[in-house]
């Protein structure tokens, strides 16, 4: 369990992270979401012990990580943005050394190296050089570090970034595994990837705590405004004019208004209590405007922050 | 501690420096001690004095990427992160570049048995500037390991840490020249001649104070002294424990 | 979060900043001033009592030799040493560490026959006129006088050691050996003797410095002049000894006249000669002199072919073995040798004229011819050459006599700096001089100096063999060997 209260950090003037407040449960997998710069490594750094806040407390399984760094260290396993690789050693060698720094018993290091080796699929790579793996390899063997010495929460900073769909794939799926043992918290600038493997989320922008919730809690907040867009053939403001006539929708803009193939693209805002699809469809039918394509539109993380934070 | 040092002493061997560094010392004092050999007299401590003039290559070859590498490749993220105590990955790394210089000494063990098993003499003053040696070792590989700490660049971290250990083997002629310069201008502006000239005296004391080849020199006649070790041992351990602080204000400065 | 609580948390945040900037800034000041203060400490008030002479030779204590020499000096004797400077305090790093406390223990060993004393000139300058009132001697600050019945003889620390030519190490010398014992008691000594002897070193044909040599000829009592070469060149009547250390050039012919008028009136003289840059000078002039002495010296470089003789691989540095009537004058009968000429007797018929070898090559060396142009040849078979030889007259009261080098390593200052007093080289030309000015019942005490170091090993393994065989070992094989594996490791590991 890590309890963070009020955590700030200055760089000179600038706020990176201006008064988080959170908490991650034992066994849960926490989602920590933002754009880039919204000071997600930062905060990691400072829970992870490697930067220190400039106020505020974080507190590892009850150790305070200034007060008993040791202790609150132990429980930690941390992949940080850039894996710390060492290039000039194999994975073994590199694991072994791991191993010698988180201090772990050498009666159990070969049982737990083997295991570790075996869930984060390293096996064929074990006796390779780490520079001549590949970028998947490599973010494998960051994660297998992260989880030497067995530590009960594992931090990871953006796992999937950089990678192939397939890879990223596989990275997930290990993540889920972990997450039936662990405590993990995953940081991610998209958004799908938090939903697919989290329980809660915390959505950070410009260095505050933007929202906290469940997936499902939050998926519900968000579909409080649905978006729908909409192309047709035929002239634009005469659809607009027969889409506003529905009841429900809010709003109905223009995107593309082509003159000269007579197309048109639109997107509607709606509410949340009607589905207004079937209607839109009628609608269109009626005034004799074809529809070429229409489906709703995913919100982007932009859109989330500005649902969520009002503005 | 153990941990940093298994891993850098064996970083040496699993890349060319190591080798290279062994290889170097070997063929330099193979150099010295043939020299000295083929005209009949073999002075260990004259060898094991002038094998000490390649610090000055030597030691940035062995310490520049101890920090700055692992700054550069993220890896130093690991020091911070891991439940190690910082202090002991510097003294595991001061260790390493230590035992490598142990390494190369060996060379010298060997022309040792050599000069015995022809009559020579490995005497008192032998030992002593072998002390010596290794103190000074000490000293040095510790201002390495500060070099490689102020910089992510390796070769920033070479010359800086060339650049002091050519100064400190300089001290005693850039004192004279800094002391000369100081009473010359202090009588130019007016101080009366005397007052300038024990100012200048002063200066020149002051910078050889700080001397350690002067204060070891007597080793080499088998003149043992605890002092000059003293010195030694004890600013390689403000040396490094400047390097460790200045690793830990990574955690906590504004930038 | 209310507004007040937040400002709270900031000033709060900024405290733990400045807190953690002072407490490493702080630490690292407190250690500082710790290093200093305990080094200081140390140094100062620790320092000298933990300092410890494991020399092996015991620097600051006389010798048996010594000791011995001062006890049978009469009881009533009264030498004194005056060190012509104030008491040194500091003797750190200066050569004073060796003087002073040695000279203390002279004063305490040698029961009122001899004290020390130290008064430095610039604040009281009646003492040289009180040491010296006719002005004969060179006296001034910073010098050692030691007097006994009138006569002085000064000692310039520096004086007091041997310095490694070779090496030195940031403009300043590094001694090898300490002398300190050997010059004063040999001071004492031919104070005690009253006998006075001179020689005198022919210069101006860019002869050797003989720095190291005229300290040699001092230890045993000598004093020595330089005598320039001129046109009205004469040798003083009281000259004991002549030598010529080295000359690159033939003598003009005025001294080949007073060299001849010399030997006739049974003058002793020594002359040194090598084979190292005055390749093409034959000393013709030289040899009608030496001709006389039946002896003559060839323009020929000896080459060692024997490989337990020779130093190098060249051969031109070489082990030379002293003949059966010199194995006295030194603790070995080898001795190093390079670039020597070969001397030999001449064909002159006179029978009162006796020459002797006094060292030799092996059996199996060479004279070659160097030319400059055409590089070298070989001169004559295999044979054994003689590189020291010695002649004298026979039947006549104070003939003339001499010793004829061919080689500069028993004279030169850059050998004898290099090997210090103690090498077998120096001990042999000591017993040469003593030999031709007739020292030998006089002048008994030989101090060994001191090696701060001794480094000299076993000439006999010093082969050109077994230097190859290192170089090849140390310089060749052990960097090679580990650049290999370096690479081998590299490439293996490069494809894991």
């Amino acid at each position: 369990m890590i309890e963070i209260n009020n955590l700030v950090k200055h760089y000179g003037d600038k706020k990176a992270v201006n008064d988080i407040s959170f908490t991650v449960n034992d066994d849960e997998v926490l989602g920590f979401l933002g754009p880039n710069g919204a000071g997600k490594s930062t905060t990691m750094n400072i829970i992870t012990g490697y930067l220190s806040s400039t106020s505020g407390t974080v507190k590892v399984n009850g150790h305070d990580i200034l007060e008993e760094p040791e202790l609150a260290k132990k429980d930690i396993g941390y992949l940080p943005e850039l894996p710390p690789l060492y290039l000039d050693m194999t994975v073994l060698e590199y694991l072994n050394f791991i191993c010698d720094l988180k201090q772990v018993k050498r009666s159990e290091r070969k049982e737990q190296l083997a295991k570790i080796i075996a869930m984060v699929k390293i096996v064929d790579v074990a006796d390779r050089l780490i520079g001549n793996l590949s970028k998947g390899y490599k973010q494998r063997v960051g994660i297998a570090q992260a989880l030497v010495g067995n530590p009960s929460i594992l931090i990871l900073d953006e796992p999937t970034v950089g990678l192939d769909p397939n890879q990223i794939i596989e990275i997930r799926k290990l993540i889920r595994t972990l997450a039936k043992d662990h405590s993990v918290i995953i940081s991610s600038h998209i958004l799908s990837e938090i939903q697919e493997v989290c329980d809660r989320v915390v959505i950070i922008n410009k260095g505050r705590v933007a929202a906290i919730d469940t997936i499902s809690d939050l998926s519900r907040r968000l579909s409080g405004s649905s978006k729908l867009l909409l192309s047709f053939k035929g002239d634009a403001k005469k659809g607009i004019n027969a889409v506003r006539a529905i009841p429900g929708v809010s709003d109905c803009k223009i995107r593309i208004s082509d003159q000269d193939i007579h197309e048109s693209e639109v997107t509607i805002q709606s509410d949340l209590a009607t589905d207004v699809r079937t209607s839109i469809f009628y609608a269109m039918s009626k005034n004799n405007l074809p529809i070429l394509e229409f489906r709703s539109l995913d919100p982007t993380l932009e859109e989330i922050f500005l649902s969520i934070t009002g503005s | 501690m153990f941990a940093v040092f298994k891993r850098e002493f064996l970083s040496y061997f699993r890349s060319p420096v190591g080798y290279v560094a062994i290889a170097l010392f070997s063929f330099l004092s193979g150099y010295i001690f043939i020299n000295n050999f083929s005209s009949g007299s073999v002075n260990i401590a004259s060898e094991v004095i002038s094998m000490r003039s390649f610090f000055v290559v030597i030691v940035p070859i062995i310490t520049m990427g101890s920090f700055a590498e692992d700054k550069k490749r993220g890896t130093e993220i690991l020091y911070y992160t891991t439940p190690v105590d910082l202090f002991s990955v510097v003294f595991g790394k001061f260790l390493a570049a230590f035992a490598l210089y142990m390494i190369m000494f060996v060379n010298i063990i060997v022309h040792m048995i050599v000069t015995k098993s022809c009559n020579g003499i490995v005497g008192i003053g032998d030992w002593g500037s072998i002390i010596v040696f290794f103190f000074l070792a000490a000293l040095f590989i510790s201002i390495g390991l500060l070099a490689s700490a102020i910089t992510d660049s390796q070769i920033i971290s070479a010359i800086a840490c060339f650049i002091i250990i050519i100064f400190i083997q300089l001290i005693s002629t850039i004192s004279a020249l800094v002391g000369n310069t100081i009473s010359a201008f202090l009588a130019v502006i007016g101080v009366s001649s005397e007052s300038a000239n024990s100012i200048g005296t002063a200066i020149v004391n002051g910078m050889n104070w700080l001397d350690p080849f002067t204060k070891t020199a007597d080793f080499r006649y088998g003149v043992f002294s605890v002092s000059p070790l003293i010195f030694c041992v004890s600013f390689a351990i403000v040396f490094m424990f400047l390097t460790f602080r200045i690793l830990e204000k990574k955690r906590w400065a504004k930038s | 979060m209310s507004s007040n609580k937040k400002s709270a948390n900031k000033s709060s945040g900024d405290n733990r900043q400045k807190y953690l900037k002072l407490y490493s800034v702080g630490t690292v000041l407190i250690l500082l001033v710790i290093v200093f203060a305990s080094n200081i400490l140390f140094e100062n008030i620790l320092g000298k009592h933990l300092t410890f002479d494991l020399s092996l030779s015991n620097q600051n204590s006389l010798t048996k030799e010594s000791s011995d020499f001062i006890a049978s000096l009469p009881a009533d004797a009264n030498f004194r040493i005056v060190g012509l400077m104030d008491k040194p305090t500091s003797l750190n790093n200066s050569p004073m560490r060796y003087i002073v406390p040695l000279l203390d223990d002279y004063a305490s060993k040698s029961n009122g026959r001899i004290s020390v004393e130290y008064v430095n000139p610039e604040t009281y300058p009646s003492i040289l006129r009180e040491l010296d009132p006719q002005n004969i001697y060179d006296l001034s600050s910073d010098k050692f006088a030691v007097c006994y019945q009138g006569r002085i003889i000064t000692v310039e620390p520096y004086d007091c050691f041997t310095y490694d030519s070779s090496y030195s190490q940031q403009g300043y010398m590094v001694p090898t050996a300490n002398a300190v014992e050997y010059t004063f008691t040999n001071a004492i000594a031919n104070l005690a003797s009253g006998i006075t002897a001179k020689a005198y070193f022919v210069t101006g044909l860019q002869t050797d410095e003989s720095v190291q040599l005229k300290h040699v000829l001092s230890s045993l009592g000598m004093e020595a002049e330089d005598l320039p070469v001129s046109n009205g060149f004469a040798i003083p009547d009281d000259c004991d000894l002549l030598i010529l250390n080295n000359p690159q050039t033939d003598i003009p012919e005025p001294v080949e006249i007073a060299l001849g008028e010399y030997i006739d009136k049974g003058g002793d003289f020594i002359v040194v000669l090598s084979f190292y840059n005055n390749v093409t000078e034959s000393y013709s002039r030289l040899n009608n002199v030496l001709n006389k002495m039946n002896l003559n010296v060839d323009s020929y470089v000896l080459r060692e072919n024997d490989p337990h003789y020779a130093l190098d691989t060249t051969g031109f540095a070489s082990l030379i073995h002293s003949t059966d009537g010199y194995k006295e004058f030194a603790s070995t009968d080898s001795f190093r040798a390079s670039y020597a000429r070969p001397v030999r007797a001449y064909d002159n018929p006179f029978s009162y004229i006796t020459t002797e070898p006094v060292m030799t090559t092996s059996s199996t060396a060479t004279a070659v011819i160097v030319d400059p142009d055409n590089g070298i040849s070989e001169f004559e078979n295999e044979n054994t050459y003689n590189v020291v030889m010695y002649s004298t007259y026979t039947g006549m009261t104070n003939p003339p006599q001499c010793f004829v080098f061919g080689t500069s390593d028993f004279t030169s200052d850059s050998y004898l700096s290099s090997y210090g007093y103690n090498d077998a080289n120096v001990q042999f030309i000591r017993n040469c001089i003593k030999k031709v000015t007739g020292l030998n019942e006089y002048n008994n005490v030989f101090v060994y100096t001191k090696p701060l170091d001794d480094y000299s090993i076993d000439s006999a393994k010093v082969t050109s063999t077994n230097v190859s065989v290192m170089t090849v070992v140390f310089m060749v094989v052990i960097p090679l060997a580990l650049v290999i594996v370096a690479v081998i490791i590299y490439n293996k590991r490069k494809n894991l």
